[in-house]
């Protein structure tokens, strides 16, 4: 039983990264690829955070 | 006014949408608008000593009793004319008409430099408060503001407060939400002389007739005879005969002559206890000694991250290890099916546990660059080394992205919006990848472990410099053929807008919390990483070499990945790489660079690459397909050059702000990579 | 004489700087503008200069440094007021307070409604 439970949750798991991906992907937000740096802070850190803000110029 | 009780719900919202006001923290770089913001929303946001950390726009939320407030975080600016990117930020908000209310944070400890923006601000004609923060240095001198001569003089509420201490925040908000509307806004703040005012009220004639609903005329006015070209956009009225010239000068002097005035008057036993920070910068921009401190720091910083990082890994790997074995031995005792143990074991902690086993290594150098940006001693660098970067044809303000390209490439390269000369911030974007970023420090511990034994630390370190040399080259290269181009086309480029121009803070002792907050962020953010993107890759990569055409395989050289790593062959062959295995870490090392190391848990498993007896077995296993030495440091010189992770190619992207560009710094990365570990293998084979 | 011929640790008075547009105007808002007091703090050998105006260090690179022109500060420059130089001690007076209409400073600071300049003078000074 219990090695069902675990395959399932590494399953659910891994269902809920790839959704994450794709959708992250499609907003053409990176920054779920690059938890690994302080710009993840543009993404969302803060709630209402314009992240996308472009560089005006 | 807020606050008024309402009887219906659908009023209530109403009333609260009207209650969500703007609040747009402005002020002098290095003021503390930042760390004041996420003193009130609790946001850990980048906080650091230099000038320029702060390139982007931000926002939260504050509830102050039923107030709901959005604050806005903004780049630090000196004035409202812009200079570089991020400048043009500050003040293209400032000016919309999206902030209802301006916070102005100033340095209460640098009063005099301050005030030329809060007068600046204050003719907007916009409601403003006036933050004085860091009342408790100002304290600690011993010096005393007149806080009610200073708000009869501007007009405006003063508040004292300290960011970093949390002192006066209720009392700013609670001004806040009383100065929702400009103090009595007819009187101006500066009267300046005869010959000026007569002009501007000239102006704000014309600028009535043009416009009867202009909203402060005043101002906009001044930014006329300033000849602000975006207000002479926006206002396009003829003045030649009162605007013969920018008066812009004028109006800074006489703007300057104001503030010195109120500074005599409100600034009570000014003291000169700045001379520490003379003390200091005696030793460390030294005019000859300058330099090899510099040099000393950054092989000190490398030196802990590998060496002492390097220790407290070893027992990481050391548990590791023994879970790994408990993990397999439970799960066949549950009597899981051995395609479920093999991805556990051989993908997931294979995959991710190798990745978590480098954090002291991560954690060491994100302290020690917490360490240099707190301290005041990051701008200093640019300064030291800007004799050195101007042959290059770079400012030495160029270096500050690229130090921190040591860390992460992302942030480095937003951080290029600082600087002023658009060529210099193309260069710059360009070579700071070359800068190896914190990823990249599993791959070269591990192949450097693997191969070089004592000497491990020391092909680590040759890594840095060789990636800051060729950045360098690089620089120069592309300044040269600029050069010659300009020439051509017989362009004149103007000397001075590359050239250095940067205020250097005061040194003080790193703010414990705010180095907290930056070394957890990065951990937090290194651990997130682990548990996502490393996680779903090594599932991909278990997948990819754990099945063939035959389904689930003991042996990988069967796998769907061994037929993808085999096509990459031929062209690593060359440099020394020409092996299936490698092939697909590098493949794999294009989401982000840490995967390589996991894919090569996943390829030799944790027990191989985690102990020292494992290692033995594994150099031998290397060794009897021909991989040894030169093929690592071959494979270390590609990984430092080749294309950096998605992220970093987004960021790149969103900063060039063109397809085409972003794909040839790509595609030059990578061939980049392929040219130096060529030539290194060759070379090198040659002696070997 | 130009900024990077200047003395180290000495006080100098700025007289003009002969810069493109845009940089000129970035270090007057920083308070850089004719008749301010700064003092040299040190000098790199590529020619960069570290200096102090208005209480905070400014470092440019030599281009810049050479294309301020400073004379040396006399006593009586700094002298001024109950300002002596230090750290932030800025401009030598110059006539713009003249320029005020009415009834000089107080007129100039007062922005609170309904005050007269007199009054304020009266009350302040």
């Amino acid at each position: 039983m219990a090695p069902y439970i675990i395959g399932a949750l590494i399953g659910a798991y891994l269902g809920y990264l790839i959704y994450r991906q794709v959708k992250n992907i499609k907003e053409k937000n990176y920054c779920g690829s690059c938890a690994g740096c302080p710009s993840a802070q543009s993404c969302g850190q803060i709630k209402e955070a314009n992240g996308k803000e472009a560089p005006t110029s | 006014m807020v606050g008024k009780a309402m009887a219906n719900d659908t009023m209530e919202k109403v009333n609260d949408r009207q209650k969500e006001l703007q609040i747009g923290f402005i002020g002098n770089p290095n003021s503390g608008k930042t760390t004041l913001f996420n003193a009130y929303t609790g946001a850990r946001l980048k906080v650091a000593n230099w000038p320029g950390v702060t390139v982007e726009k931000k926002q939260g939320v504050f509830k102050y009793h039923n107030h709901v407030y959005k604050l806005v975080d903004l780049p630090g600016i000196y004035s409202l004319t812009s200079y570089s990117i991020e400048e043009k930020v500050s003040r293209q908000y400032i000016l919309s008409d999206d902030v209802d209310l301006i916070v102005d944070v100033a340095d209460a400890s640098n009063l005099e430099k301050n005030l030329y923006l809060v007068l600046q601000l204050i003719e907007i004609g916009k409601p403003v408060v006036l933050a004085l923060n860091m009342m408790d240095v100002v304290e600690e001198r011993g010096m005393v503001i007149d806080l009610h001569r200073l708000h009869e003089t501007l007009g405006i509420p003063v508040i004292p407060v300290s960011a970093r201490k949390k002192t006066g925040l209720d009392i700013l908000m609670h001004a806040v939400s009383h100065s929702t509307e400009p103090e009595s806004g007819d009187e101006p703040v500066v009267i300046y002389s005869d010959l000026i005012e007569g002009k501007i009220s000239k102006i704000i004639q014309r600028l009535v007739d043009y416009d009867p609903n202009i909203y402060n005329p005043r101002f906009y006015a001044i930014k006329l005879l300033e000849q602000d070209p975006q207000v002479m956009q926006a206002y396009p009225i003829e003045l030649s005969d009162i605007v013969n010239k920018s008066y812009e000068t004028e109006i800074i002097n006489e703007k300057y002559d104001f503030i010195e005035e109120i500074v005599e008057e409100v600034l009570i036993n000014r003291q000169e206890k700045a001379m520490v920070t003379d003390k200091i910068d005696s030793i460390l921009t030294h005019k000859v000694w300058g330099v090899p401190i510099f040099l000393g720091i950054m092989g000190l910083i490398f030196f802990l991250t590998f060496a002492i990082g390097g220790g407290i890994q070893g027992m990481l790997e050391e548990w590791l290890e023994s879970f790994s074995i408990w993990t397999e031995a439970s799960l066949l005792g549950l009597n899981a099916g051995h395609v479920l143990t093999s991805l556990i074991v051989d993908g997931i902690i294979a995959g991710v546990g190798t990745i978590v086993t480098f954090l002291p290594n991560i954690a060491i150098l994100f302290l020690a660059l917490a360490f240099l940006e707190d301290s005041g001693y990051m701008a200093r660098i640019t300064y030291v080394m800007n004799g050195l970067m101007s042959k290059v044809g770079l400012s030495g303000k160029a270096l500050i992205p690229m130090l921190l390209g040591f860390g992460c490439t992302v942030p480095a390269i937003m951080a290029t919006r600082t600087l002023e000369n658009q060529r210099d911030r193309i260069k710059t974007i360009l070579i700071t990848p070359f800068m190896s970023c914190a990823a990249k420090i599993p791959i070269y511990i591990l192949l450097s472990g693997l191969f070089f034994g004592k000497y491990a630390p020391l092909a680590a370190l040759s890594m840095y410099i060789i990636g800051l040399v060729t950045g360098l080259l690089t620089a120069y290269v592309v300044n040269k053929l600029e050069k010659r181009i300009d020439k051509k086309k017989n362009r004149r480029q103007e000397l001075e807008v590359n050239q250095l121009l940067i205020e250097l803070p005061e040194y003080k002792t790193p703010n414990a919390h705010s180095i907290f907050i930056y070394v957890w962020e990065n951990v937090k953010a290194y651990l997130t990483k682990a548990g996502t993107t490393i996680f779903l890759a090594s599932v991909v990569l278990w997948f990819i070499l754990r099945f063939g055409t035959t389904g689930f395989v003991e042996d990988m050289s069967l796998s769907f990945g061994a037929s993808i790593g085999r096509i990459l062959v031929p062209v690593l062959a060359p440099a020394g790489l020409g092996f299936w295995q490698i092939g697909v870490s590098l493949i794999a090392g294009l989401a982000a660079k840490e995967v390589v190391v996991s894919s090569m848990g996943i390829l030799f498993g944790v027990a191989n690459i985690e102990s020292a007896m494992g290692l033995s077995a594994m150099q031998q296993t290397l060794g009897a397909i021909g991989f040894g030495p030169l093929n690592a440091y071959s494979m270390m010189i590609f990984v430092l050059f080749y294309t950096p992770c998605v992220a970093a190619l987004a960021v790149i992207g969103q900063e060039l702000k063109s397809v085409k560009w972003t794909a040839l710094v790509f595609l030059f990365q990578l061939v980049f990579a392929w040219l130096g570990s060529v030539l290194v293998y060759q070379i090198a084979g040659l002696f070997f | 004489m130009t900024l990077k011929d200047a003395k180290n640790g000495e006080i100098y008075v700025v007289e003009d700087s002969i810069i493109s547009q845009p940089v000129k105007r970035r270090l007057e808002a920083m308070g850089l503008i004719e008749g301010t007091l700064i003092r040299k703090n040190n000098q790199a050998l590529d020619g960069s200069i570290i200096f102090m105006v208005r209480g905070t260090r400014l470092a440019i690179g030599k281009e810049l440094a050479q294309a301020i022109t400073v004379k040396k500060a006399l006593a009586s420059d700094l002298g001024k007021g109950r300002r002596g130089y230090g750290p932030g001690h800025g401009r030598r007076r110059g006539p713009g307070m003249g320029h005020r209409k009415g009834c000089g400073k107080g007129q100039a600071m007062g922005r609170q409604a309904g005050k007269g300049c007199r009054e304020m003078g009266v009350d302040n000074w």
